[in-house]
Parts: C-alpha cells; sequence; structure tokens
C-alpha cells in the first residue's frame, strides 16, 4: 500500500496542483487587492506559524516552508500554503487545523497526529465557515479526517487521508460534510477512514475520489441534488450507500471488492429520482441492493449503461421495489444476477425501455435478424436460485456441486424448471462496456508472482526427487555383520533355536488352517514343510513372518514375530511363491528399494555382489517385467539375501521353473546352506526334499503329522501308492472283477479305476489286467500322504 | 478368508462416524447464545441494524429489541428503532439500549433518552440513552437538547426528525 | 517406527504416483480446469477493465470440490488394494517392516503426490492471474491452496479406509467413486431434500453440513477469503453469529478431524485386515 501511495503521489500532487491553480486563480484575477505575504521559515521573517498567523489579516498568504509546527487555527481569511511540506503535528492530541473564518484556505501541509476521542471527534482538519478551500495536503493517522459543518462552498480537493490505523469500530469518519450546501469533493485519496459522509447538505459534486479499505466509501443522507462521477470505490465493506436522498446521479464511477458485512456495491434506501449511468460493479457481494426506492409514485430509479460483473447477487432487490428501469445494462458472471431479498417475487420493474433490454452473460437465445437484441426473452429461471428464495436456508449449498447438478437438471428436464424470476423481453446479444472509467494504479502483483513460481517449483521438486532417492547410490562400505558360516558351528553346539514355533493356531472362520503347531529349528538346518494342498505349509510360512494374524507364538532368534515383528522379520530372507515384485522398477532399483526397507541405506556394493553371484550383474539396468520367470526367481533369492539374514523362507520356490532352472536353483540353495543358512521351505517334490532338507515336517489338516528325516519321507510315500488305471468304459466291469479276484480293493473313477498298490509292486494289477484281456489303454501312478489314503479310494490323483 | 468384504466395510465407517459424532454434537448446538433474558449478542462491525440495513459499529449509539419468541432487532441509531416500530410495529418484550457515556446496557426504562440535535448519531437522529436524569440533563445542557420521558421516546416517528 | 523406512515407502509412492494414469489424468484436469477459470478472469479483466478475483475465487472452490476428493478417493483407494491384488503387498509386508510403516509411507507419498498435483493448478493459474489480474490477494490465494490440500488430505485418508479392506483393485475404485459421488452429489442432495421437507433449523442444518468435508472445505474457504459467511444465507450467518471470530478456527478443526480421523481408522483397519 506504501509503495502504491509514493508512486502516485507525485501524479495526484500535480493534478491538484492544476485545479488548485485554475480554481484560485480565478478570485484573485477578478480584482480583489492582493494581500500580503507572510513567510514563515527557519531563516524568517516568521520564525513560527502562530507568529505569521497573528500578524496576518485577512486576505493575506502565509507561506510555510517546511518545517514542524503544532496545532493551528485559522480564525481570518487567511491562505496558508506550504512548500516543502511542512508538518502540522496535534502530538495525538485534539483536532489538528481548525479553519473558523470563512474564504481561509490550506494548501500542501502534511496533517498529522490527531487524538482519538470519538466522542470529541478528534479530527485533522475541521472547516466551520463557507468558502474554505482544503486542498493538496496529506492527513496521516487522524481519526476523523476533514469534517466540515455549517461549511457551505467549500472544497475538498486532491487531499491524500490515512486514517489511523484502528478496528472499524473506534475509526473516525476520513471526511464529513454535515449541513453544507454547494460543496466540492473532488480528486482525494482515502484509505482505511470509516466512511466519507456527506448529510443534510444540499447541491453536493464528489467527483474523480478513490476510497479504499473503509467502511462506507460514500454515505449520502437526507442530501439532495448531487453528482457522484468518476469515483474509484474498492474494497470497502459497503461501496456507496445512497439514503433518504433525492435527484442524486451517479456516472462512471468504478465500485468493485467491496465485501465486507453487508458488501453492497450500491446501496439505495428510500431515494427518489436517482439516475445510476456508466458504472462499473464488479466483485461486490451485491453488485446494487435497492429497498423502497423510488417512494413516491411519480419517482423513478433507472439503471443504464452499468456493468454487474463478478458480484455474488448483481442487483439485490426487495420484494417491495417497484418501478425501477434496467436498460442497456451487462449482467456478466455474477452467482445470480438478480436477487430477491427474503424470498417473495419481485415487483414490476422495468427490464427494458424502448425495445432495448440488458445483456445477460447466460441468455442462450440468438438474434437472427442482426439488430443487436435477442429473438426470445430473457427469462431467469435457475432452479437452485429458486429453492433458495422458498427455503432460504439452502444458500447454505451456494457453490456447492450439487447445486449445479440441479440447474442442470432444470434444463435437461423443463418439468422441474421453476416459474421465472423476471423476464427481458429485449436481451442485447453483445454486452455494454463502460468507458473512459477512473484507473487504479497498477498493483505489483510481485507476491503471487512469487508465491505462485514457489508452488510451481514445488510440485516438480516433489515429482522429480523420488527418482534420485530410489536409485540407491552407494554409501560407503557396507556394515560388518557376522558371517552366516558361523551358524553351522551353532548348530553343533547346539545353540538356540533360530525359528520357534509354540502352539501356532489359525483360524479361517470355523476352519483351522493350522492347529497348534509347535517345532524348534536349530541353526544350520534345513527344514520342509510337505503336505497336501490346504494342510498348512503356506499358512506356516506366513505365520512364520507374521504377516497374518494367528493364536500362539512365533520367535525369530529370540524375536516374538508379532510383538517385535521387525526385528524378527530381519532375520528371515523371504521367497514367495507368487512372485511379486513392483514391475517398473529396474534390478538395480528393486534391491536398493528392499535395501531400505532392510535398513541398510543405500548400500550398493552389497546389492552388486548379490547381482554377480545369482549372474543378474548383466541384467541389473533392465525392468522387473522384461526378466524371464528363472530370473526373477533368482532376483527373488537376491532379494532375500540382502542384509545377509540367517534364515532363508522358501514357498514352493521351483514351482514356476522350468527344469534347468529348477536344477540351478536347487544347487543355488544346497550352496547356500552350506555356507551355513538356515532354510525352512515348502515343496511338492520329493527330490528337492531329498537333496535340501535335513527334516522334514508332515502337515496334515493343520497338524504336525509327522516330523521325520527325509528318506522315512521317502518311504512313507513309498508306501502308500495309488495306480489310476485308464479304461474304455466297456472294459470297466470285467477290469473290476478281475482286480477284485486278485485281492484288490479297486474303485470307480470317472475314467477307469483306480486302486491302492504295494509300491513295491505296482505293474502287478497291469500284468493281471494284460493277462485278462482287458484293453488297458494308460495308467499312472501318484504318491499320496496318508491324508489322502485316508480319504477313501474313490478321491481324484493325489499331486505329486 | 471367507466373510463378505461387504460386511467389514461397514464398520470402518461406523468408526468413523462414531469418531466425529462428538465433535460434530458440539457444533450442531449453538454454544454463543445469549441468556434469554440479557441483553442480545452484538458484533460491532458486523451486524448490519435491522431497519436501515447499515453497519453497527459503536456501541454507544447502538440499541436493540426483543420480540416475545426470543428475536433480536439490532439497531445501528436508536432513532431506526422507533423507526421500524413505527413503521412495522411488532410485539415488544424488552428495549435495550447503551449508557451514551459508559457504554454499558440499560433495559427498558432504567434509560432516560436525550433528544441531542448537536450529536452525529449513525443516522443523524441525535437519539442517546444515559443511565440517571442528572447526566441526562447535562448532556442536554451540553447539546442544546432535551430529555425525553421514555414514552415521548417510544412516541418518536421517523418523520420527527429533520431532513 | 522407522522414518527411514516411512520415507522409503513414500518416495516409492510418489515416484509410482508420476506413472499412474489416474494421477495423471488429474492433475491435467486440475491444472487445465484452473488454467481455465483463470484465463476466464483474465479475459474479463481484459474486456472490462476490472478485477473478478472473488469470482474467480468461488470457480476455483468449485473446481477443487469436484476434482480433488476424486483424486484423493481414487488414489488412496488404489494404492493398497493393487498391491494386494498383485500380491507384493504380502512381500513388502513380509520384509522388516511394521504395517504402520506401510500405511504411513503410503499416505506420505500420496499426500506429497497430491501436494504436487495441486502446487502445479494453483502455480500455474496464479502466475496467469498475478500476469494480468491487479489486486489479486497473495494470502487468500495461498489460503485456498492450503484448504484444498487440507480437503485432499482428507479424501486420501477416505480413500485408504476403502483401500485399507478392499481386496481387489476394482473394488476399491468402484467404492471410491460411489464415495465421490456421495460426497458431491447425494449428500448434498439429500440434505437439501430434507431441509425443504422438514423445515430443519439453521443451526442444525450447518452442523449436518460439517458430516460433509467437502462442505467444510468450501465454508471455510469462503469464511477464510470473505470474513463472513453472508454469502451462504440464513446458516451461515447463524454460523457466523454463533461462533464470531472462533468460526474459521472451528472450521479448520473440523477440516483437521476430517483429516486425521479417516488417516487413524484407515491405519487401524490395515492392521486388523494385513496383508490378505
Amino acid at each position: 500500500m506504501r509503495r502504491r501511495e509514493a508512486a502516485r503521489t507525485p501524479r495526484a500532487l500535480l493534478a491538484c496542483g492544476l485545479l488548485a491553480c485554475g480554481l484560485t486563480a480565478a478570485p484573485e484575477a477578478a480584482g480583489e487587492p492582493a494581500g500580503r505575504t507572510l513567510v514563515v521559515s527557519a531563516r524568517g521573517p516568521h520564525r513560527t506559524l502562530e507568529d505569521a498567523l497573528a500578524a496576518a489579516r485577512d486576505g493575506d498568504t502565509v507561506v510555510v516552508e517546511g518545517g514542524a509546527h503544532g496545532p493551528v487555527t485559522v480564525s481570518r481569511r487567511v491562505a496558508l500554503e506550504g512548500r516543502g511540506w511542512p508538518v502540522l503535528d496535534g502530538g495525538g492530541r485534539g483536532t489538528v487545523v481548525k479553519l473558523t473564518a470563512a474564504g481561509a484556505s490550506l494548501r500542501g501541509f502534511v496533517v498529522r497526529g490527531s487524538g482519538a476521542s470519538l466522542d470529541d471527534e478528534n479530527a485533522g482538519i475541521t472547516v466551520a465557515a463557507p468558502d474554505v478551500r482544503v486542498e493538496g495536503n496529506r492527513l496521516e493517522e487522524t481519526l476523523f479526517g476533514i469534517s466540515l459543518a455549517h461549511a457551505r462552498g467549500a472544497v475538498v480537493a486532491g487531499n491524500v487521508i490515512a486514517s489511523k490505523d484502528l478496528d472499524v469500530p473506534r475509526r473516525g469518519d476520513a471526511i464529513r460534510v454535515w449541513y453544507s450546501d454547494d460543496v466540492r469533493i473532488v480528486g482525494n485519496r482515502v484509505t482505511r477512514g470509516r466512511d466519507v459522509v456527506l448529510w443534510y447538505s444540499q447541491n453536493l459534486a464528489v467527483l474523480d475520489n478513490e476510497v479504499t479499505d473503509g467502511r462506507y466509501g460514500l454515505h449520502f443522507m437526507y442530501t439532495d441534488d448531487a453528482d457522484i462521477e468518476g469515483n474509484r470505490l474498492v474494497g470497502n465493506s459497503v461501496g456507496v450507500y445512497l439514503m433518504y436522498s433525492r435527484r442524486l446521479r451517479m456516472r462512471r464511477n468504478v465500485v468493485t471488492g467491496n465485501r465486507g458485512p453487508s458488501g453492497f456495491g450500491l446501496g439505495l434506501k428510500d431515494m427518489d429520482e436517482c439516475d445510476v449511468t456508466d458504472n462499473v460493479f464488479a466483485d461486490n457481494r451485491v453488485g446494487v441492493y435497492v429497498d423502497n426506492s423510488p417512494r413516491e409514485a411519480q419517482s423513478h430509479v433507472d439503471f443504464v449503461r452499468n456493468l454487474f460483473a463478478g458480484n455474488d447477487t448483481g442487483v439485490a432487490l426487495l420484494p417491495s421495489v417497484r418501478r425501477n428501469t434496467y436498460t442497456d445494462n451487462a449482467f456478466v458472471d455474477n452467482g445470480e444476477h438478480v436477487g430477491i431479498l427474503g424470498g417473495g417475487t419481485l415487483g414490476e420493474n422495468a427490464w427494458a425501455r424502448g425495445g432495448r433490454g440488458n445483456f445477460w452473460s447466460d441468455y442462450a437465445g440468438y438474434d437472427r435478424d442482426g439488430d443487436g437484441v435477442g429473438d426470445v426473452p430473457y427469462r431467469a429461471e435457475r432452479l437452485f436460485e429458486h429453492l433458495t428464495q422458498r427455503n432460504p436456508a439452502l444458500k447454505l449449498f451456494t457453490y456447492a456441486p450439487a447445486a449445479q447438478a440441479l440447474e442442470l437438471a432444470a434444463r435437461a428436464v423443463p418439468l422441474v424448471r421453476p416459474q421465472p424470476k423476471l423476464e427481458d423481453p429485449a436481451p442485447l446479444v453483445a454486452p455494454h462496456v463502460p468507458a473512459g472509467l477512473p484507473r487504479g494504479a497498477a498493483v505489483a502483483g510481485a507476491p503471487l508472482v512469487a508465491s505462485s513460481f514457489g508452488l510451481v517449483a514445488l510440485a516438480v521438486g516433489l515429482l522429480a526427487v523420488p527418482g534420485a532417492l530410489l536409485r540407491g547410490r552407494a554409501r560407503g562400505p557396507v556394515e560388518a555383520r557376522p558371517p552366516g558360516g558361523t551358524a553351522r558351528a551353532q548348530l553343533e553346539a547346539g545353540a538356540a533355536p533360530v525359528l520357534s514355533f509354540e502352539g501356532v493356531t489359525r483360524r479361517f472362520g470355523a476352519t483351522l488352517a493350522l492347529d497348534g503347531l509347535t517345532l524348534a529349528v536349530p541353526p544350520g538346518q534345513a527344514l520342509a514343510f510337505w503336505g497336501a494342498n490346504g494342510a498348512g505349509k503356506t499358512t506356516a510360512l506366513r505365520c512364520l513372518l507374521g504377516v497374518i494374524p494367528f493364536e500362539g507364538r512365533v520367535t525369530l532368534r529370540g524375536h516374538d514375530v508379532r510383538r517385535d515383528g521387525k526385528a524378527a522379520r530381519r532375520q528371515v530372507g523371504f521367497v514367495p511363491q507368487e512372485l511379486a515384485f513392483h514391475d517398473d522398477l529396474t534390478l538395480r532399483e528393486t534391491l536398493a528399494f528392499y535395501g531400505r526397507l532392510k535398513g541398510l541405506g543405500g548400500a550398493a556394493a552389497e546389492a552388486e555382489a548379490l547381482l554377480g553371484r545369482l549372474g543378474l550383474a548383466e541384467h541389473a539396468h533392465k525392468t522387473v517385467r522384461a526378466l524371464s520367470g528363472g530370473l526373477k526367481q533368482r532376483l527373488a533369492v537376491a532379494l532375500a539375501l540382502l542384509g545377509d539374514p540367517p534364515l532363508l523362507v522358501l514357498d514352493e520356490p521351483t514351482a514356476n521353473l522350468d527344469a534347468p532352472a529348477r536344477a540351478g536353483l536347487v544347487a543355488l540353495l544346497a550352496g547356500l546352506k552350506a555356507a551355513g543358512k538356515t532354510l525352512v521351505f515348502t515343496s511338492h517334490r520329493l527330490e528337492e526334499v531329498l537333496a535340501l532338507a535335513d527334516r522334514v515336517v508332515l502337515l496334515e489338516g493343520g497338524r504336525l503329522a509327522a516330523d521325520v528325516p527325509p528318506r522315512d519321507l521317502g518311504e512313507r510315500l513309498q508306501a502308500h501308492a495309488t495306480l489310476h488305471l485308464l479304461l474304455p468304459p466297456a472294459a470297466v466291469e470285467r477290469a473290476l472283477a478281475v482286480l477284485t479276484d486278485a485281492g484288490y480293493a479297486p474303485a470307480r473313477t470317472g475314467a477307469g479305476l483306480s486302486v491302492d498298490v504295494d509300491p513295491t509292486e505296482k505293474g502287478r494289477p497291469i500284468a493281471l489286467l494284460v493277462g485278462a484281456g482287458v484293453p488297458l489303454a494308460d495308467f499312472e501312478v501318484a504318491r499320496t500322504g496318508s491324508a489322502e489314503r485316508r480319504a477313501g479310494p474313490a478321491s481324484g490323483p493325489g499331486r505329486a | 478368508m471367507t466373510s463378505s468384504p461387504s460386511a467389514r466395510r461397514r464398520s470402518p465407517l461406523g468408526r468413523a462416524a462414531a469418531l466425529l459424532a462428538p465433535l460434530l454434537a458440539l457444533i450442531g448446538c449453538p454454544g454463543a447464545a445469549s441468556s434469554p433474558d440479557g441483553p442480545p449478542s452484538m458484533r460491532y462491525a458486523v451486524d448490519p441494524c435491522d431497519r436501515c440495513q447499515m453497519i453497527v459499529s459503536e456501541e454507544r449509539f447502538a440499541a436493540a429489541y426483543v420480540t416475545p419468541d426470543g428475536e433480536a432487532r439490532r439497531f445501528d441509531d436508536l432513532g431506526c428503532l422507533t423507526a421500524l416500530l413505527q413503521e412495522r410495529p411488532e410485539p415488544v418484550r424488552e428495549v435495550w439500549t447503551h449508557d451514551h457515556e459508559t457504554r454499558a446496557w440499560l433495559r427498558g426504562r432504567a434509560a432516560v433518552i436525550v433528544r441531542a440535535p448537536g450529536l452525529v448519531t449513525p443516522m443523524g437522529t441525535g437519539l442517546v440513552a444515559v443511565a440517571d436524569e442528572e447526566r441526562a440533563r447535562a448532556l442536554a445542557t451540553r447539546t442544546g437538547g432535551a430529555v425525553l420521558t421514555y414514552d415521548e421516546f417510544r412516541a418518536l416517528g421517523p418523520g420527527a426528525w429533520p431532513r | 517406527m522407522d522414518a527411514r523406512t516411512v520415507l522409503a515407502f513414500a518416495t516409492k509412492e510418489l515416484r509410482d504416483a508420476r506413472r499412474n494414469r489416474w494421477f495423471l489424468l488429474h492433475t491435467g484436469a486440475l491444472a487445465a480446469l484452473s488454467l481455465g477459470i483463470s484465463a476466464l478472469a483474465v479475459s474479463s479483466q481484459g474486456a472490462f477493465g476490472l478485477a473478478g478475483f472473488g469470482r474467480t475465487t468461488a470457480s476455483l472452490v468449485n473446481l477443487v470440490m469436484l476434482v480433488v476428493p476424486l483424486m484423493g478417493l481414487t488414489l488412496g483407494a488404489l494404492s493398497l488394494a493393487q498391491e494386494r491384488e498383485r500380491g507384493t503387498l504380502l512381500y513388502v509386508l513380509a520384509q522388516p517392516v511394521t504395517p504402520s510403516e506401510v500405511f504411513l509411507g503410503k499416505y506420505l507419498g500420496l499426500a506429497l503426490a497430491l501436494l504436487a498435483s495441486l502446487a502445479l493448478g494453483f502455480g500455474a493459474s496464479g502466475l496467469l492471474i498475478a500476469w494480468r489480474v491487479s489486486g489479486a490477494q497473495v494470502q487468500g490465494y495461498l489460503g485456498l491452496a492450503g484448504l484444498s490440500f487440507g480437503l485432499a488430505l482428507a479424501s486420501l485418508g477416505l480413500g485408504l479406509v476403502i483401500s485399507a479392506v478392499a481386496r481387489r483393485a476394482s473394488t476399491a475404485v468402484g467404492l471410491a467413486i460411489f464415495a465421490w459421488l456421495a460426497l458431491v452429489l447425494l449428500g448434498d442432495l439429500g440434505l437439501m431434500g430434507t431441509a425443504m421437507v422438514l423445515r430443519i433449523d439453521v443451526g442444525a442444518l450447518f452442523g449436518l453440513t460439517l458430516l460433509n468435508p467437502l462442505q467444510v472445505f468450501k465454508i471455510s474457504a469462503i469464511a477464510g477469503s470473505q470474513g463472513t459467511l453472508e454469502v451462504l444465507g440464513p446458516a451461515g450467518v447463524f454460523a457466523f453469529r454463533t461462533f464470531g471470530a472462533g468460526l474459521l478456527p472451528l472450521l479448520l478443526a473440523v477440516l483437521l478431524a476430517w483429516v486425521v480421523a479417516p488417516l487413524a481408522a484407515g491405519l487401524g483397519l490395515f492392521r486388523w485386515r494385513g496383508a490378505l
């Protein structure tokens, strides 16, 4: 604000200087005897203003050259002229300048520091005599600014008034005109005042003023015959409030951003014969508010060629308002163009005259004959507005998408379209934009530019950073970890178990997926879970990892996986059955990400070593998506080995691999086991179990069925074999008879028969059938666990 | 994993609602309601006058009345109060004015009204109130005005003020 | 709780957001629409020689109410559900991390992604506005941006509540869009209808409105930029009269509750539901 004033001041001064010359030159030229000139300056002749004033006679001019002076009262017809901005300072008490002589004038002073008493109406300048001029002064830190009472014919021009920075209730009026006819208020700039008040006065001219950040920009009451022209009223609570007056003409004013309490651009209350022409009312809460105007039957209130834009409500009328005329105005993008205060319907007002109405930015009609007037009437029939008319509480939903949805619905479905609020029979198709309006000083947009740049930079920064963070740079040497090789020694020494299950139970509803599993795995041991699908193998691993809730207790190197899951899982490298990585990361990024989760920082050295060890180095830059199944599996192992955990947990590690890849993986795991890693894995392949496991835990229906060395598993499996015989339907009966006779207990299956056999003579039933001439198409041998055997011979083939 | 996800989904919403409920209860009930028998709440520089729609800024001039069903009408100027009652009569339970000098609320007839043309009240009516006869007379003398009885005050209408 | 782990998930999430079609679509839409609104303001500045900044703010409020919740809800709803569906969630939870770290990391990352998106939209339109519209108020503008971020966090939290329990990404997105519809349209329309029929008193109506975080955002934005709620009619006037200067802090507190409560609920649900 300060900068803006500084920028404006020279121009304003120039303007009011010219104005002042023109105005003051006239009487002097008219032949009135020129008075003396008394000069007040540090060099004399008059050292103080008081001296000069005491010596001055009517008609004299007192020139004050700079300096600081106290409060003054001018009680003779003297022209006080400041040069080099002399200061009149009230020292924060009372009123600073009192002009009590007719024809006195004050020009070119800084008037500063009035008292702050509202009761005493402390002011910068008071005028209590006719024909006084107050021109080109700067008022600072005053309560009331310039206060005129019984001061007919006064001129207040080109003053800059910045009131004390107080809360609105404690402020005084920046300019007050009170019982003073024929006053001209011209080219003043007022900020932070309360009101500019013009009461009980006739025939006023209020021209080219700027009033900002006050309460009432202009307040007229009981004041007839005034011209209000070329003023700018910006950011006040209310721009202009005209009351109880007649014959006010308001032209070419710019009234914007008046959004305080009540927030009218222009308010009319009990006004008659009022012409409002060529003004801009923009961005106010209410552009124009009309209450009981005109009052008299023969009177009028006319709005012509005004622009109402971007107000919450363009024109707000009380239902009782009648005989307003609106023509050639432009209503552009107001929240509602015309509002009815307090509900009800609009009174009889004219929305067109002489075949010309107004421009409405939401007019959807057309102008086929090109005369500038739309061929169909404009109707204000917005549904949401209509609803708020009926129930004002619904205004709470203003700006809500739901309100717009209602509008759309009303347009699409004419049935719910409300009665039009008003109809303009001759809407204009192009807006008239008032020209030659007063322009405000350009406000530097620098803070907004800077903050907007800041926002954009923030966005770019946020979106650019993670790439760098994920790229996993080497950060110093990898911290030393206890080598996994010592585990074997610990195993031999009978050390504490790496892993223990204690009564682990997991339920899905009524089903027990795991039922009181208890076991311990010493360091360096390789344990295989064996069992049918649904036996609980995967569930056991998930409980081990603590990724699903369960009852009982799982500890990993003494860390309870449920209470201290993080430390527990730090002991585990996990290879899942379904390899699910983030497809769009490269291998290196994947390792870096999981390295960070394992608290390794960006330890790239270890990751690179692993990539090399697992033959992935050449693929490091590829995305996971581009890898083959075998390479993905190796990546999974590499991830599991990150951080060198003592325990590796693998869920069906070879399930999705082809034979060569499978062999490679088994060799790799055997190597890890030899290096001392503890292994816990599930598998469906006996050869893997035999190759890797030190111990096999058989699970059946969630329960531990057996805990045996691998070779016993082989024997157990061998002990139970089922032979599936594929037979042509016609041969089934005979085959059944042949086998039953031979002492077997065959069962029918969809494709033939199944029969339990001694694993050492699996060929015998085939030989019997072939011998009996039964046409055997094919056969299959299934090794089954005891559970499946128990389920009965009619069950399908077990999975190998 | 057989229980239906939709059955579970309901519980989070329920929980969220339960969390928010006390807060909303707090908001739902008007907190700043003034006591039924005291003067109405008044926010200076915010509330508009119920007659002239101007913003009520100054305590020393502000007045109000309360209807039998507890609704408050607020005024920036005592003159607006009497004017509204003239233009749109309605039953009044209690009239509230401010002591022009001490700014204290005055209930009904506890106020002595001074009509002082020299005082610039917000609507220029020059009507103010003080708490006792003595100060009222002093104020009237100082401002060239007159002391009104309460009934004289009530009888005032908009036509009585200068134009 | 390890801040580094949370940060690891956050950066990962932020990176993923850049490749997320939803995110890109929303960010593009938000930037384009806010630029469009600002361009309108700028053009009216050119045509009429005036600042339509108040109206621009209203349009931005409206836009934010439509786009930002959709963004927060869908991003939030996708994040956990998608990983659960793909199985990566199980794998991630098998690492030495806690579910809270995963949840908060994702929340933080998505919150930063949303912040980036909003900063881009508001920054670009701010430049456009600053270029031509004089008198634009920087605090008001930044305040609106800040409130929009609050709304984004609230809807992100709601999205994560959905995500914490949904098993499939498609279910989660469906629920998110339904929640969006409910917040944007159904709730308000229902409340409007109820108010029409039952003549709810304005206090109750105002209280009920605060059940919707979008309305909390809107009312805060208006209270913040205009200082009063008169534009919202009797209910707004009631609220302003009842709470006075405490209104804005109160609204901000409710918005904060709308940020915190879903976050807490989502975290609790995720810990209960786990990886499956």
